[in-house]
């Protein structure tokens, strides 16, 4: 069974004027890492919000097609019900604190606490979690006195200790700086080794070629390319959707725009690194003088 | 994590605190200004057993005694009467003025004090988790909550705005006037601002299962003790003595 399957969605907001969403579908199996991209505007917010529920339940609007999460159409479905199965993180780190906890720690548990877990099993989730996501530091901090990249850490450690199959994560490093976006990432591999569905919507492309399993294009609501990362980076129509491609992709295509061939068009670094090397020849130092 | 130091005061469960507060409040609106003056004792004792008592005398002289005075100046200068004490210029102070002035400072004082009191000894999240155990809705402690950490959040806010406006070159440290001026470029954006993280708001709420209709469980329990329930009882019984005598004096004087 696929942890989402979208059929035939389109989606209207009930100010905007045309379709943000059009005929999309597609699957994501279990403990899959799907990444989304596109311009901005290519309704990729959108479609995380329609995974969610938050898409028609919250925003309004019209909407034809299902959405499917577990095999359970959510239509039927509250949102609150809704939160124990999907883990939903967004861009705005100052807002994705829940404005009740006086400490990490209790931000952390803020959402079992809804959920209605027990103390102790809250107090042990906390710690494994803080010490999972490498946050032990800030337990006793005001959330609010973190910065944008702390605060965004926490928010996706505030979503993982709810457990949910399925996590939605939607830029969340768009307003960080690159170490924290490497801060990010680890948590998110980390979730991936849990065995967690994945859906990321995400601009930076070496992250996306390196861990995701299974890419989405969007291109003005509509799914234009779709598949492996090797499929997609390498699609020939990545130069008409305006796409910008890993940098050791781009070196890639420019080697073999000027004849030197390649055994296969690098998109993450250790491929590049390989295909400098063979055309080197093994064993040979890098840095010549 | 909390603090493990005793104190007789704030260890009180926060119903008890206050509703010791409410019942100086309210008998200090009932009785004459040397019963509010005993109160205002009793709260300075309360406020230094509790170790609170340079940041209640501090936050009371910034409002409550402020306030007061300024009441007692208009009452005095403006309340209409006959008896002319003092004049000056075109200002005059009035027997009734003062008399008049005097009962509402006294209320004022009792009841704002009081609850300057109730401020500085409560702690919000223990009174939160103490009106959800009595059946308060979260959403509606959610609102108490929230309020009281944003407050700083939404004046952090409001300096990034003004600064964001003086390099825009709208002045903001001058007199009153260009004050006044600068007044609406900065309470606007910070207004829409919020509401606009009002939905981002909802969402994160919405993401960590505020709306499930599972029953919540709170890691921190607030202790209700016998004594809490005694102390309780005596101001409650207190309150309706002195609701009950206030009556009976009515009465005779009928």
């Amino acid at each position: 069974m696929d942890a989402i399957y979208v059929k035939n969605l389109t989606y209207r907001y009930p100010t905007s004027e045309k379709d943000v969403l059009k005929d999309v579908s597609f699957q994501v199996k279990k403990g899959e890492f799907c990444s989304i991209i596109g311009a901005n505007g290519s309704g990729k917010t959108t479609l995380c919000n329609a995974i969610r529920g938050f898409v028609p339940k919250f925003y309004k609007g019209t909407m034809t097609g299902e959405v499917y999460v577990n095999g359970n159409n959510i239509e039927q479905q509250e949102l609150g019900e809704l939160a124990c199965s999907v883990g939903f993180v967004f861009q705005n780190p100052f807002t994705q604190i829940s404005g009740v906890a006086k400490t990490v720690y209790e931000e952390l548990a803020f959402g079992l606490e809804n959920m209605g877990v027990s103390p102790e099993e809250i107090k042990d989730r906390v710690e494994e979690v803080l010490k999972l996501t490498k946050t032990e530091e800030f337990r006793d901090r005001n959330p609010y006195q973190l910065s944008g990249g702390q605060q965004q850490r926490i928010a996706l450690a505030s979503i993982l200790i709810m457990n949910q199959e399925i996590l939605v994560i939607d830029e969340p490093t768009s307003q960080l700086d690159p170490q924290s976006t490497d801060d990010i990432f680890e948590i998110i591999q980390l979730m991936k080794k849990m065995g967690r569905t994945i859906i990321l919507v995400e601009h930076k492309m070496e992250q996306i070629a390196q861990y995701s399993d299974h890419i989405i294009v969007l291109d003005e609501g509509k799914i234009v390319l779709e598949g492996t990362p090797r499929e997609v980076l390498t699609h020939e129509d990545c130069k008409k959707y305006k796409m910008r491609l890993p940098q050791c992709t781009t070196i890639g295509k420019q080697l073999q725009q000027r004849g030197i061939k390649l055994k296969k068009l690098p998109i993450i670094l250790d491929e590049a690194v390989d295909e400098i090397k063979m055309y080197m020849g093994e064993g040979r130092e890098f840095g010549c003088h | 994590m909390q603090e493990e130091k005793k104190n007789k005061i704030l260890d009180l469960n926060p119903m008890t605190q206050i509703t010791m507060c409410l019942f100086f409040a309210i008998s200090t609106a009932l009785y004459d200004y040397i019963y509010t003056a005993v109160v205002l004792v009793i709260l300075f004792v309360i406020a230094g057993m509790a170790g609170r008592l340079k940041e209640f005398v501090q936050m009371w002289l910034k409002t409550i005694v402020f306030i007061t005075v300024v009441v007692f100046i208009m009452q005095a200068l403006f309340f209409p009467g006959d008896t002319i004490l003092w004049e000056f210029f075109i200002f005059s102070v009035k027997q009734e003025g003062i008399q008049n002035g005097i009962v509402l400072c006294t209320r004022l004082l009792g009841i704002g004090s009081s609850a300057v009191l109730a401020i500085k000894i409560v702690d919000v999240n223990q009174l939160v988790i103490a009106l959800e155990e009595r059946g308060v809705s979260p959403s509606a402690t959610y609102v108490i909550l929230s309020t009281v950490n944003i407050i700083p959040q939404m004046s952090k806010k409001m300096a990034i705005i003004m600064d964001a406006q003086k390099s825009r070159g709208i002045e903001t440290e001058s007199n009153v006037l260009v004050r006044a001026k600068a007044f609406f470029p900065t309470i606007g954006p910070l207004i829409l601002n919020s509401i606009v993280n009002a939905e981002e708001r909802t969402i994160t709420l919405e993401a960590r299962a505020f709306s499930t209709n599972v029953k919540k469980t709170r890691l921190r329990n607030v202790e209700d003790t016998a004594f809490d329930k005694k102390v309780r009882g005596f101001f409650i019984l207190a309150l309706l003595i002195a609701v009950i005598g206030r009556v009976i004096v009515w009465m005779l004087f009928m």
